[in-house]
């Protein structure tokens, strides 16, 4: 029998759309239709997609047993149809109806935020001939329709302080059609009747077509290109668009990434790093813009696009890391020794130092007692993180080695010796010994470099401390702290010989790591004090 | 053979492992559960505890891509080495680190000095075959004892 009217509450959404990845739709949470009867309720939603199919679909909540049994209802309405909808104007259902069961629908994600006001109505529903309504429960018996006349609840749900009109509603009966007419005011004194057959049936299956306002998935979609468009039409992307969207409040930097994302797709068509970078921004849309920028600053050319997903990897090993940093660092950045940077912006030495032809002779300008060895505790173990460590001990740090003149770049294996960067950077390397300052450089050590996407030469980092000349010729003294023996990293013996014909500066060190191995000078970093 | 040439790569090992008799038990436990861990892997020639003097800790040299991909090791996981000599040889031998599991609050609490130049110790080394050179890979150490 159906029950009194019922005043409800529910809670609150707090999410008020919620993107299913397994259905790839959105649950419009905004609004909802109750219809309740008795211990039974549906909760009936509007369901939209981002890529239009033309179909009202709506996913329908049913309570029976104590639990809620999710279904999708799609209506196939004309236009004129849909506004009669959105009008609440009644019309016949019939053909127009396809039910389909959600088993994989979590129905926690809609159901568990909601909590609404609510006002009930108690409503008939004629039979299919129109024939029995609330004008003759007497009769209804007799009634011979395919589809009774049913007498149901439906409560109009407020969850976000608009009504929505249950005053006129649909009887859902899927494969058979139906509806009708009623009379929202009809307020009758019930009598005692039992619809038998037509209360059982219909549960989980009472619902109205419900179509919501358009929400901001929509608003977002519309603002979209055409090729951008296209591109919502790849799942992958789609669901981790929204995923972003919806995590980040749809912020305008969000929907800005989302965007750059479809450019970056339009034109490399690079499923993977998209979806990479897609999957940083849920958390991170700085860095993921951050990343984005960069590749296309660079073009989308496949060398940034390999570095891109190295730096994707690599803060998705370690959250926490600034994806901009390290983009802006790329020569400190070793795949393999984790060597990311982090230098202080300002205070750069700028100065154009005069040529000085003559070889000054320079003592170690950090005393060996102050060695900072390999596995030193504190301190990442990478060669660039001690080498920076080195050089603090003299109350020095590193330059950054983007920003214009910190760094020179005198050889790669690429291009061989620049012939002005080293001119410029010995007249450096004077200066600085000359006045204490000790100096971190890049060498080549072995074939290839974990630095492929910078200069692709350097594999390892020193700290220059001296100079001098002897019986081979102008050397550069340096401490290696790829070693935790004071007496192999400081070692009289690292000297790393200019050669004045060919412009390359190598030698040998005494570290375990090095035996074997030939120093060549790639980078002379500006050091700037702490 | 020259004396650090290949250090990470040892050829005709003929290491012998000092394995204390009283703990000879408690080993095969641990080797019989390595040898059921990794047995997918016919690289994996199991785990064994060697007696090692430090030659020093410092930067791992260079790995072939085999090593990476034998071991299933990434590179950011290896970034220090043992140089050691085992068995009181000159042949001084590099030992990556596996940064993953390694027990550096320990290494750095009971072993690691500045100068660690001949300290004796023990490393629980995994050992790979590839290219049919022996491999070792540390990821425990623990003070002599005699």
């Amino acid at each position: 029998m159906i029950d009194s009217i019922n005043s409800d509450k529910l809670s609150n959404l707090k999410n008020k759309r919620v993107y299913d990845e397994n259905y790839d739709f959105i649950v419009n949470t905004d609004q909802a239709v109750m219809i309740t009867n008795g211990n039974y309720h549906s909760l009936t939603f509007h369901v939209y997609r981002l890529v239009d199919n033309d179909l009202t679909e709506n996913l329908v909540l049913s309570w029976y047993n104590g639990k809620y049994y999710p279904a999708l209802y799609i209506y196939n309405f004309t236009a004129e149809e849909k506004q009669k909808v959105k009008n609440n104007v009644p019309f016949l259902l019939t053909k127009k109806i396809e039910r389909k069961l959600l088993e994989n629908f979590d129905v926690g994600t809609v159901a568990r935020g909601v909590i609404c006001t609510t006002t009930t109505t108690s409503i008939t529903v004629e039979c299919s001939q129109f024939k029995h309504g609330a004008y003759n429960f007497g009769k209804w018996p007799e009634c011979e329709a395919d589809v009774k006349p049913l007498q149901i609840v439906i409560s109009s749900t407020d969850c976000n302080e608009t009504w929505v009109n249950g005053g006129v509603f649909y009887i859902a009966n899927p494969g058979i059609g139906g509806g009708g007419g009623g009379n929202p005011n009809y307020n009758p004194n019930m009598p005692p009747y039992n619809p038998g057959n037509g209360v059982p049936i219909a549960l989980g299956h009472i619902t109205r077509p419900f179509l919501s306002l358009a929400t901001p998935e929509q608003t977002f979609y519309n603002q979209l290109s055409q090729d951008q468009k296209s591109v919502m039409n790849v799942r992958v992307l789609r669901t981790g668009i929204l995923k972003v969207l919806q995590l980040n409040s749809y912020s305008p930097a969000s929907q800005q990434l989302a965007k750059d994302v479809c450019d970056f797709y339009i034109e490399t068509g690079n499923t993977s790093l998209a979806n990479k970078i897609l999957t940083l921004a849920k958390t991170d849309v700085e860095s993921a813009q951050q990343i984005i920028n960069y590749l296309s600053n660079e073009g989308n050319s496949e060398a940034s696009q390999t570095f891109a997903n190295t730096v994707l990897n690599f803060l998705s090993t370690h959250p926490g890391s600034n994806g901009n940093y390290i983009l802006n660092n790329k020569t400190d950045f070793d795949s393999n020794q984790r060597e990311v940077d982090n230098y202080q912006a300002g205070g750069y030495d700028n100065t154009t130092y005069s040529h000085y032809s003559a070889w000054p002779t320079v003592a170690p300008v950090i005393q060996p007692n102050n060695f900072v060895g390999w596995g030193a505790p504190g301190v990442a173990r990478n060669c660039m993180d001690y080498a920076k460590a080195q050089i603090a001990e003299a109350g020095y740090q590193i330059s950054s080695y983007l920003t214009s003149g910190q760094t020179f770049q005198i050889y790669t294996l690429q291009n061989g010796v620049n012939n002005v960067a080293l001119s410029d950077g010995l007249d450096y390397l004077k200066y600085a010994l000359s006045n204490g300052i000790p100096v971190i450089v890049g060498v080549d050590d072995a074939a290839g470099s974990p630095n492929i996407y910078t200069d692709n030469t350097t594999d390892h980092f020193i700290v220059i401390v001296g100079m001098g000349t002897n019986f081979l010729g102008n050397y550069l003294q340096f401490y290696d702290n790829a070693d935790s023996q004071v007496s192999k990293g400081t070692s009289n013996l690292n000297l790393l010989y200019y050669n004045s014909s060919t412009g390359l500066i190598t030698g040998t060190s005494q570290t375990d790591y090095a035996q074997g191995l030939t120093y060549t000078v790639t980078m002379i970093r500006k050091s700037k004090q702490l | 053979m020259h004396l650090y040439e290949n250090s990470a790569l040892i050829e005709n090992s003929n290491v012998s492992i000092t394995i204390k008799l009283k703990k000879i038990f408690c080993h095969i436990l641990i080797l019989v559960s390595f040898t059921s861990c990794f047995s997918q892997s016919k690289n994996n020639t199991g785990t064994i505890v060697l007696d090692v003097s430090v030659k020093s800790f410092g930067k791992t040299k260079v790995l072939p891509e085999e090593f990476y991909k034998t071991t299933t090791l990434n590179k950011e996981d290896i970034t220090s080495a043992f140089y050691v000599t085992i068995n009181n040889t000159l042949n001084v031998v590099a030992i990556p680190v596996n940064d993953k599991v390694f027990n550096y609050d320990y290494f750095y609490k009971n072993i690691y000095t500045a100068d660690m130049n001949e300290k004796k110790v023990k490393l629980t080394v995994q050992q790979f075959i590839i290219n049919d050179k022996k491999i070792y890979i540390a990821y425990e150490i623990a003070k002599w004892e005699k």
